[in-house]
């Protein structure tokens, strides 16, 4: 068995076809070796297509005839040619020496023999003739067209005219007073709880309220053996919602099925505490923070208000630094029982980034709580945050 | 092209120019009628423009009337070519901003539907623009070998006017298919 064959072997034996021993060596080895058919296939692959992308450049022009007599002509012309010549074969360091030596030794030529004289011709530079007195002209009319509007706006026929087509409009100019929504001495807050438990709570009477809860209210199936009443986190004297069943529950829900409800926390409901509805807290209803009604207590009706204890100044943006911007902007929070403000909305906005510098440091902020009989409730509040540049 | 028919061309230019009386000798009258009709199609296979073909075979041989380089006709005869397609692939390269334009139009119109036999030749043109655009971006011995070996040459042929062995002919014909097949599908991928 002969030796393998390179790449270069196989592009001789396809680029030649005339019956050389590179032939004979490839026609022999071929058929025994399979390592050398793989290869040649790819060397063959290759081929053909550089073949085929050669074959593009064969066009219809190549089988007209050359004319030779004319192709000699052209040469002879050129031999004929010194300047071509010249031009030609002139080495390009031999052509940039002589074109810096005329750059710094111009050849010297005869001087130009001059047999024409300038003529005087027309001024090419605009199409009027200048005139002395054009600039008294051009002041002259803008001072008529100036003195023309002014008798036109002076005069009182003039004046009663545009003043007839005009509306006027009267400026608002009383005091400005913010506009505050109406103090409510309505209850407000909530609360909720449950077991987690699959059925919804079940309906049923609420327990008594008060300021303080040591039970929270519960189906249980066993009997404790030192029985306490359960309540809810409300002042005593706020009405409840009632209800004639003998079970503890909501007295809002549909259904009696003995279920506390899939809320968690203890109490009954769907809400998270020891109170009983949809809210957080000991208290019922929708709200948190114990209480009845929803939301949240508002400042009045013997909730007091939160106290600034850290106070930080807010930043002036940049944008209004520049444009010497001040106001104030209105915040409305909520001052949670341990006395962060959050869920901050703005109510009054002055733009230029201010609302969120105000809102940054507002939140910084640390309050003393609103308190509800001695228990700290989370209260809704409304901050005026004052921008003023010096 | 056989003697007979060289010595009629040569009559022929002699009628015309009476050569008699020129600088040039019998064997550069011999080497133009043997070869510069073939230059001209290797030429315009190149450049693609029969006068600019036309052109540099005609500067490729009055190069070689000025050189007169020494050697054997056949030594003669390879100088002509390396120097005619050294030209040509100047003068390919130079023209490189009118090929990308041309390329171009061609794309441009290939866009626009056409009757079949337009369409077939924009694409045949487009084609040949590609090839020469590779081309002109190989070595020059590599474009030199491929070019002849499309246009016709047989090795022996290619071997003379290279002035190099078969066997490193061979060598050299597979490195610049490789080297061509390499650049064609680096710059216009495998679309084809």
């Amino acid at each position: 068995m002969t030796t393998c064959l390179r790449k270069n072997d196989f592009y001789g034996y396809l680029a030649d076809s005339e019956a050389t021993a590179l032939r004979f060596q490839v026609d022999l080895h071929l058929p025994a070796c399979q390592r050398c058919r793989t290869l040649f296939e790819q060397v063959a692959s290759t081929s053909r297509r550089v073949d085929t992308w050669l074959s593009a450049l064969a066009s219809p022009a190549d089988d007209l005839p050359v004319d030779s007599a004319a192709g000699f002509a052209q040469v002879l012309d050129r031999i004929d040619q010194p300047h071509f010549a010249s031009a030609a074969e002139t080495p390009w360091f031999q052509s940039l020496y002589r074109n810096v030596r005329e750059l710094i030794h111009p050849e010297k030529l005869q001087p130009l023999d001059i047999t024409s004289k300038p003529v005087q011709v027309k001024d090419i530079w605009g199409l009027y003739p200048r005139d002395a007195f054009s600039r008294f002209y051009s002041i002259g009319i803008h001072a008529g067209v100036f003195a023309l509007l002014m008798f036109g706006f002076t005069n009182p026929a003039v004046q009663k005219a545009i003043r007839q087509n005009l509306t006027l409009i009267d400026p608002v100019l009383k005091p400005y007073t913010p506009e505050v929504a109406p103090k409510t001495t309505a209850m407000q807050g909530g609360g909720g709880g449950g077991a987690r438990e699959t059925l919804p709570v079940s309906k049923g009477q609420l327990p008594k309220a008060a300021m303080k809860q040591f039970v929270p209210p519960q189906i249980t199936d066993h009997t404790p053996i030192l029985a306490m009443n359960p309540s809810i986190v409300a002042p005593p004297d706020v009405p409840l919602p009632q209800s004639t069943l003998n079970n503890w529950g909501d007295p809002l829900a549909k259904l009696m099925n003995g279920s506390n409800g899939n809320g968690s926390g203890g109490g009954m409901g769907n809400g998270i505490g020891g109170g009983v509805g949809l809210g957080k807290g000991g208290g019922f209803g929708p709200g948190e923070g114990g209480g009845v009604g929803g939301g949240v207590f508002k400042v009045g009706g013997g909730v007091s208000a939160p106290i600034v204890l850290v106070k930080v100044d807010p930043e002036y943006s940049e944008e209004a630094r520049k444009a010497k911007y001040s106001g104030t902007v209105s915040l409305l929070v909520i001052v949670d029982s341990e006395g962060h403000a959050r869920d901050v909305r703005v109510t009054k906005s002055l733009g230029m980034g201010l609302d969120e510098k105000a809102i940054e440091a507002v939140q910084k902020w640390k309050f003393r709580p609103g308190m509800r009989n001695g228990i700290a409730v989370n209260v809704r509040a409304l901050i005026e945050v004052n921008f003023r540049l010096l | 092209m056989n003697v007979q028919q060289s010595e009629q061309v040569l009559l022929s230019f002699g009628r015309t120019f009476a050569i008699q009386d020129r600088t040039v000798d019998r064997v550069f009258e011999e080497l133009f009628s043997g070869h510069y009709p073939r230059l001209v199609k290797t030429l315009l296979r190149l450049v693609g423009d029969r006068g600019q073909a036309e052109e540099l075979a005609a500067d490729a041989f009055y190069r070689l009337h000025q050189h007169r380089p020494p050697g054997t006709p056949d030594a003669l005869a390879g100088w002509l070519y390396r120097t005619a397609m050294n030209l040509g692939l100047d003068a390919l390269r130079s023209n490189a901003r009118r090929v990308r334009r041309e390329d171009q139009a061609g794309r441009e119109a290939l866009r626009q539907e056409r009757p079949e036999s337009p369409l077939q030749d924009l694409l045949a043109e487009e084609e040949r623009v590609r090839v020469r655009n590779v081309l002109a971006r190989l070595k020059p011995e590599h474009s030199q070998a491929l070019l002849m070996g499309s246009s016709g040459f047989n090795c022996k042929e290619m071997s003379a006017v290279l002035g190099m062995k078969p066997e490193s002919l061979y060598v050299m014909v597979g490195r610049a298919k490789a080297k061509f097949e390499e650049e064609y599908l680096k710059i216009y991928g495998r679309q084809q």
